[in-house]
């Protein structure tokens, strides 16, 4: 089989909820009329649906609440690993995500249009495996629809696919949005990671974030700031800023991070290395990667409105 | 001050060598810049036995560089037939950052200390000195459930 078959990763564009249903029924069927495996990642009034019109099938399909696996868009190629580890390797292995929903906006939009583009190199090597990712073409403005095309090598059931998707370049994408002017400033080396966590600590506790959070922003603060000493020239800059509902930590450092998939593959259990951005990303509710020859910068997003 | 213990700048490392290898004990704060003193307590650990109780119930912060330094120790204990067990409160920040990377999988997670028999009196091994220790002596204590075979 061509390397472009193992993995079919294809946006399906709909109208509404029962055009959607049908489309994804239709999908579920044929993946277990073929004795597949079948994951579907929507948000739950969704899983409800399907529920429902599979009338007694549902219990032969792994539901995720995608608002939960997705929350956070970098986490999202973990949970479709996981899948193909618990469940692949026995033929062809099939799944429906849907990352983007009317109202996700802002840097949580864009990351989640990174992950679609960034899923194409993650499983390219991957065995027989087929990903539709429903779009609500009469929900999603126009933009939204357009990158879909963009970041998907096959749309609905075209037959070719195209040769310009995998080598989208994800770490310089949309800019970042500027820091906050007034963002608490600390330039760091080695000796300061210490220092590095009191002020995130100071930050994160006037964010009103709960204790159990604040260990989360050291965490993900201390991992970036390690990666600019070990992998940024020694030394690095932290910002931190809030915005509304959310507290904002960034590095910037002078190194060049070349794996557009750094922190969503699971380390393994046996290398010493590998684990700092999987760290980070798993610490916060958004992570953004942005490198060039002129630098990186690693931005982690924590929500505070749950925290309230 | 006793020998078998290095003070870090945020934390403190010990070892305390046991009747059936060696506990490493970490309190405070540990990464990059303790983790060449925590490797170095561990080298002096694997010296003895390659049989190790890594103790984090009292590390209030650990990072990805304590992890790569525990699973590079528990690569060649493993390979001596050996085995690292790490203690870790429930609910704790260092349970989390073993959770996440799914280091539980490979190392056996305790919530408290094994007992364990201390050594008797005398056998006090200096971390620098313990490196030096023969082969045969590092051996002593390797477990009979030899996984290597």
């Amino acid at each position: 089989m061509a390397p472009s078959e193992a993995f079919r990763h294809q946006a399906r564009f709909y109208a509404g909820e029962t055009d959607f249903v049908e489309g994804a029924l239709r999908f579920i069927r044929d993946g277990l009329a073929a004795g597949e495996p079948v994951m579907v990642a929507v948000r739950q009034p969704k899983i409800d649906l399907l529920e429902a019109a599979l009338n007694g099938d549902g219990g032969r399909v792994i539901f995720r609440d995608m608002a939960e696996v997705g929350s956070n868009p970098g986490r999202i190629i973990p949970a479709w690993q996981r899948f193909l580890d618990d469940h692949g390797g026995g033929g062809g292995i099939r799944g429906i995500g849907e990352p983007i929903w009317p109202g996700r906006d802002g840097a949580e939009l864009v990351e989640s249009h990174i992950h679609e583009a960034l899923i194409n190199r993650a499983f390219a090597s991957a065995d027989d495996f087929l990903l539709e990712c429903p779009y609500d073409e009469s929900a999603l403005p126009p933009e939204v629809i357009a990158t879909a095309r963009r970041t998907h090598p096959h749309h609905d059931c075209d037959g070719e696919a195209r040769p310009d998707v995998t080598s989208l370049d994800t770490l310089t994408w949309d800019e970042l949005t500027p820091p906050a002017a007034d963002a608490t400033t600390l330039a760091f080396g080695e000796r300061d990671l210490p220092r590095v966590r009191v002020a995130a600590a100071v930050a994160a506790r006037s964010a009103g974030l709960r204790e159990h959070t604040v260990g989360a922003v050291l965490l993900a603060v201390t991992e970036l700031a390690t990666n600019a000493v070990r992998h940024g020239g020694g030394h690095g800059t932290l910002r931190l800023w809030q915005e509304p509902a959310r507290l904002c930590c960034q590095v910037d450092d002078g190194g060049r991070i070349t794996d557009p998939l750094v922190g969503r593959l699971r380390p393994r259990a046996d290398r010493p290395d590998g684990r700092g951005l999987w760290l980070a990303n798993h610490s916060c509710d958004l992570m953004q990667i942005r490198s060039t020859d002129a630098g990186t910068s690693v931005r982690v997003h924590v929500n505070t409105g749950a925290d309230e | 001050m006793s020998k078998n213990l290095v003070e870090t700048s945020h934390g403190t490392i010990r070892l305390e060598p046991a009747a059936d290898g060696c506990i490493v004990i970490l309190t405070g704060e540990h990464d990059l810049t303790s983790a060449d003193d925590l490797a170095r307590v561990l080298a002096a650990a694997r010296a003895i036995s390659p049989t190790t109780v890594v103790d984090l119930a009292k590390a209030t912060f650990i990072d990805c560089r304590v992890l790569g330094v525990l699973v590079e120790h528990r690569n060649t204990c493993v390979l001596a037939g050996g085995d690292v067990t790490l203690v870790v409160s429930p609910a704790s920040l260092a349970r989390r950052v073993i959770e996440l990377t799914h280091l539980d999988d490979v190392f056996p997670v305790v919530g408290s200390r094994p007992d364990v028999a201390p050594r008797a009196r005398g056998t006090d091994v200096s971390i620098m000195q313990a490196t030096t220790r023969p082969a045969a002596a590092r051996r002593k204590h390797a477990p009979a459930d030899d996984r290597v075979a």
